[in-house]
């Protein structure tokens, strides 16, 4: 009799203490659905028709000064076929009136995932009262050859995502550094990768492919930095790759030191801002 | 792990079918020597230093052992033999309760105040019982509880003090009432000091403190011997300075509950059980607005939400042995933010998790067993815990993962502990004791997954370590004590060795705290050794005349250097003497200076300081109601001094009066 209550009072008493533990906050990770076009969170930048395909040109976001990812879906005329097999390449130009010059770029490949063809285009400059840009795109399809060139807005981000200057190695070969991550930086761990060409000629930026770059993340407000950063190393294709680590949010300076494969000092105060909440 | 819960089940068995006796053991003899009356009304002694303050801290600062770390005149810190948070475990009615702030600006025992507790017990690392967990010792509070007294159905009392130097009111009440069925007890209490003033007469700036706090304890007797009991108290602090820190505290709240089944049925072979459920919520908020020289304005919360249940079964007496059993489940919730505020205007603010959602789990089962036979009390203990505990939050997780951690599972510790205390009356006066333990303890949550957390005393930044492996302890005492009408006195001497000490050591990473010295990250390191020797006598004189004395010395190093806050040689002696209506106390504290200290830590060098109080109670000669007033001085020659355990190198406080009017109807 006493023990049937004792055991009814500690069975409510559990109970009472499960709905106590469940009350807590559960981490928010639902993830969004995934949307049936991977184009759609793209900026489009134009749709242009030619003799033997419909084009159209998207960049990751608006475009930038900076690493920009481009795509360019391509279509049999007139219809939603895309076409998978043609070989496309571009070229980015400004035109100053005066003079004109190009820019650091990959030529896009066939993607399955994205169904479009992705490439990349680092502007150097933002487009506006000096000048405008335009991307061709030149698309050979079964030997046909079209071109669509596209006048391009490039804008320049508050905090910048390009850098560049002259190597202090022999004082004559400009570099450019375009942060590619962390393009949605958050607290801990990022990616950090960064792209670097050199300029050859007013039409050719050839990847820098065998720099060493120390990285050292900052918050200059407070005069910390934070432990646990990886040095970026040379991938591909002038992609460096490494890991930074922000120990909280807010805003950070990451200082790069970039030497030579001689372990000459290229220049040792590049950095990038970043900031994020 | 199994060797020693097989050594365990051959001991208990051996304890139980060891000899028949017939003599019945009182518990309440056996477990503890000390046993703290901090009743403020009903102390039936002359006088008690600190009576009369309801700020815990100071109330238990008079147990054995036990010193009290400061960062200003609030919310003192509880240390047991060097021991704090973490290695010791405290408990309010058998409830845990875990602090908000990350930087123990608000210890547990920071949210009871004294005039509503009825006992504190302190239990060594040897002694404790198989309800708590503390590894270097625990301290177990009692609140006061309301009695069925059909003769006097309400009963109400107040006090109301007024102290100089703090220029501080404390006001009191209790409100008790009792039907039948139902007794009820409210507890009110109200306090505010402004800064103390040191020996040299200068100010304290910011140690001022105002709280309040308000306790129901409620009885129901549902049969003559079964009783559900309830529990609240709500506790707010305003206001509070920290003149060690470089910040105080806006605001520091607890809400803390426990309903408690007690039945004095048998149940299997045991007289009597226990069995509650409990829940607190606490809230802390540092804040940095009051002070001068703000580098970045910063808010700091901290939440802390503990909820447990806790099975006691007592009294299962088997030929001369009395075993108790306790079964535990607790859950603790913290998260503690730190959002930094540039005022360049163009920067957004800077955030951090500082306690990032961590969770922690605990089950524990535990037996203890007292034995007598002839001469000798025999009373072990064992207790296996099992802790389990890890981050909720994702970015609090991708914090840790930024440094380098795994936190895809979660951190799981078996803790068992194993205590036993011989005790032998050589005669009726003369008894020796000796005891042994060995035991385990998990990290805190600070230790595992506080990230950056700023140390003032050291002005180190200290990180945790997910990593670290469980502290073991192995503790012996040896004791001699002597008791005769007129006299007693009582020794001990004492030694914990810990291996994988937890232990916060350099590391070249960049300090987050503006102007911080560095940051230290918690390791376990080998070796910790403490030892002490504690001494105590009381002698009565006449019915009238009475004094104690007590001595105190407590070492602490690992092997290459002293560790830090580590208390001098201390004593305490004291005299009471009553006379008709009057009670007077004289009494004097004495600290050795400390030579042992680490400056690496924090510490520094302290002077020896000598420091005389006194006080004078007159009981108003009125028929029905019991009313006292009192005065009483500490520190009355204003002499400057510093506690060794005072963060950062502040002053104590200077000559206090205290005036006090006691009214019981």
């Amino acid at each position: 009799m006493n023990i049937s209550k004792t055991f009814a009072s500690m069975a409510t008493a559990v109970c009472l203490v499960l709905s106590f533990t469940s009350c807590e906050k559960g981490d928010d990770t639902t993830k969004q659905p995934i949307s049936s076009n991977p184009l759609d969170s793209y900026a489009l930048a134009g749709v242009k028709n030619t003799t033997n395909a419909d084009v159209k040109l998207y960049f990751g976001e608006e475009a930038f000064v900076g690493y920009n990812t481009v795509a360019v879906e391509l279509f049999e005329p007139g219809t939603q076929n895309v076409i998978e097999n043609a070989i496309v390449s571009f070229l980015p130009m400004m035109d100053m009136g005066t003079m004109k010059h190009s820019t650091p770029f990959t030529n896009p490949a066939f993607d399955v995932d994205m169904d479009a063809y992705m490439g990349s285009s680092t502007f150097i400059m933002p487009g506006g009262t000096m000048g405008s840009w335009t991307i061709a795109v030149i698309i050979d399809h079964n030997g046909n050859i079209d071109t669509a060139t596209f006048d391009i807005d490039v804008v320049e981000k508050t905090e910048a995502k390009l850098i560049s200057f002259v190597s202090a190695v022999d004082s004559t070969t400009k570099l450019f550094v375009a942060l590619k991550e962390p393009s949605a930086p958050e607290i801990g761990l990022n990616n950090f990768e960064v792209m670097v060409y050199k300029k050859e000629s007013m039409m050719s930026f050839p990847p820098a492919t065998d720099l060493n770059i120390e990285i050292d993340p900052e918050m200059p407000t407070m005069g910390h930095g934070s432990p646990n950063n990886e040095n970026p190393v040379h991938i591909a294709d002038g992609l460096y790759r490494g890991k930074v680590n922000f120990t909280m949010s807010g805003y950070w300076k990451v200082n790069m030191s970039i030497t030579d494969n001689n372990g000459k000092t290229v220049k040792d105060d590049a950095y990038f801002n970043i900031t994020f909440q | 792990m199994k060797r020693i819960c097989t050594g365990l089940l051959v001991l208990v068995s051996y304890l139980s079918y060891g000899q028949a006796d017939t003599i019945t053991v009182d518990l309440t003899h056996l477990s503890l020597e000390d046993v703290l009356v901090v009743d403020t009304w009903e102390n039936q002694h002359a006088l008690k230093r600190t009576t009369d303050n309801h700020q815990l801290e100071l109330q238990l600062k008079q147990l054995k052992g036990v010193n009290l770390i400061s960062r200003g005149s609030f919310a003192q810190e509880v240390v047991y033999r060097g021991q704090g948070d973490g290695r010791i475990q405290v408990k309010l009615n058998g409830m845990r309760i875990y602090n908000a702030c990350t930087d123990r600006m608000d210890p547990s025992t920071s949210y009871i105040v004294a005039n509503n507790l009825s006992t504190a017990e302190v239990a060594s690392s040897c002694e404790s019982q198989c309800s708590n967990s503390g590894l270097a010792g625990s301290l177990n509070l009692k609140t006061k509880e309301p009695t069925f007294n059909r003769a006097d159905p309400w009963r109400l009392g107040f006090s109301q003090q007024y102290q100089t130097n703090t220029n501080g009111l404390n006001s009191a009440f209790y409100l008790e009432h009792n039907t039948q069925k139902l007794a009820w007890r409210l507890n009110g209490t109200w306090f505010k000091n402004g800064n103390y003033y040191d020996g040299h007469g200068n100010e304290v700036l910011y140690s001022q403190n105002e709280k309040q706090n308000w306790a129901i304890n409620s009885v129901y007797r549902l049969s003559p011997k079964r009783f559900i009991k309830l529990d609240f108290i709500y506790d707010l602090a305003t206001n509070v300075g920290y003149p060690a820190l470089p910040m105080d505290v806006s605001k520091a709240r607890a809400v803390i509950g426990g309903i408690t089944y007690s039945s004095y049925h048998n149940i299997g072979p045991f007289t009597h059980f226990d069995l509650k459920l409990y829940h607190n919520d606490i809230y802390h908020e540092m804040d940095d607005t009051q002070r001068e020289d703000v580098f970045m304005h910063m808010d700091m919360p901290g939440w802390s939400r503990t909820t447990g249940l806790t099975f006691d079964a007592f009294g299962w007496k088997t030929g001369n042995h009395s075993i108790d059993v306790s079964a535990e489940y607790y859950t603790n919730f913290r998260r503690a933010e730190m959002t930094m505020y540039p005022d360049n205007g163009t920067e957004p603010p800077m955030f951090m998790f500082t306690w990032p959602d961590a969770r922690i789990h605990g089950s524990a089962i535990g037996i203890s067993d007292h034995w007598h036979f002839g001469k000798n009390m025999l009373a072990s203990t064992f207790r296996v815990d099992y802790e389990t505990s890890g981050i909720v939050d994702e970015t609090g997780k991708d914090q840790w993962i930024g440094m380098g951690y795994d936190m895809t599972t979660n951190r799981s510790y078996v803790l068992p502990q194993i205590k036993t205390a011989l005790t032998h009356h050589l005669n009726k006066k003369n008894s020796l004791n000796t005891a042994i333990s060995y035991g385990m303890r998990g990290p805190t949550t600070s230790k595992l997954y506080g990230f950056y957390l700023f140390n003032a005393h050291d002005g180190f930044d200290y990180l945790g370590n997910p990593d670290l492996e469980a502290e073991q302890l192995f503790a012996t005492e040896l004791g001699y004590s002597f008791a005769t009408e007129k006299l007693k006195l009582t020794s001990t001497v004492f030694t914990q060795f810990y291996s994988n000490y937890i232990f916060g050591l350099a590391t070249n990473y960049d300090e987050m705290t503006y102007g911080a010295n560095g940051v230290r990250e918690y390791y376990n390191v080998d070796k910790a050794t403490f030892w002490g020797i504690e001494l105590g006598t009381e002698y009565a004189f006449t019915t009238n005349l009475s004094s104690t004395a007590k001595v105190d010395y407590l070492r602490g190093f690992r092997p290459e250097f002293d560790l830090p806050l580590i208390p001098p040689l201390q004593g305490t002696l004291a005299v009471n003497y009553r006379y008709k209506q009057f009670s007077f106390l004289a009494q004097s504290r004495m600290a050795a200076e400390q030579n042992h200290y680490n400056t690496e830590y924090g510490d520094r060098y302290t002077p020896a300081y000598v420091l005389l109080d006194a006080g004078i109670e007159y009981k108003l000669p009125f028929k029905r109601t019991e009313a006292a007033v009192s005065l009483s001085a500490d520190n009355i020659f204003d002499t400057y001094y510093r506690d060794h355990l005072n963060w950062g190198g502040i002053s104590s406080m200077g000559r206090i009066l205290i005036f006090t009017l006691k009214v019981k109807v």
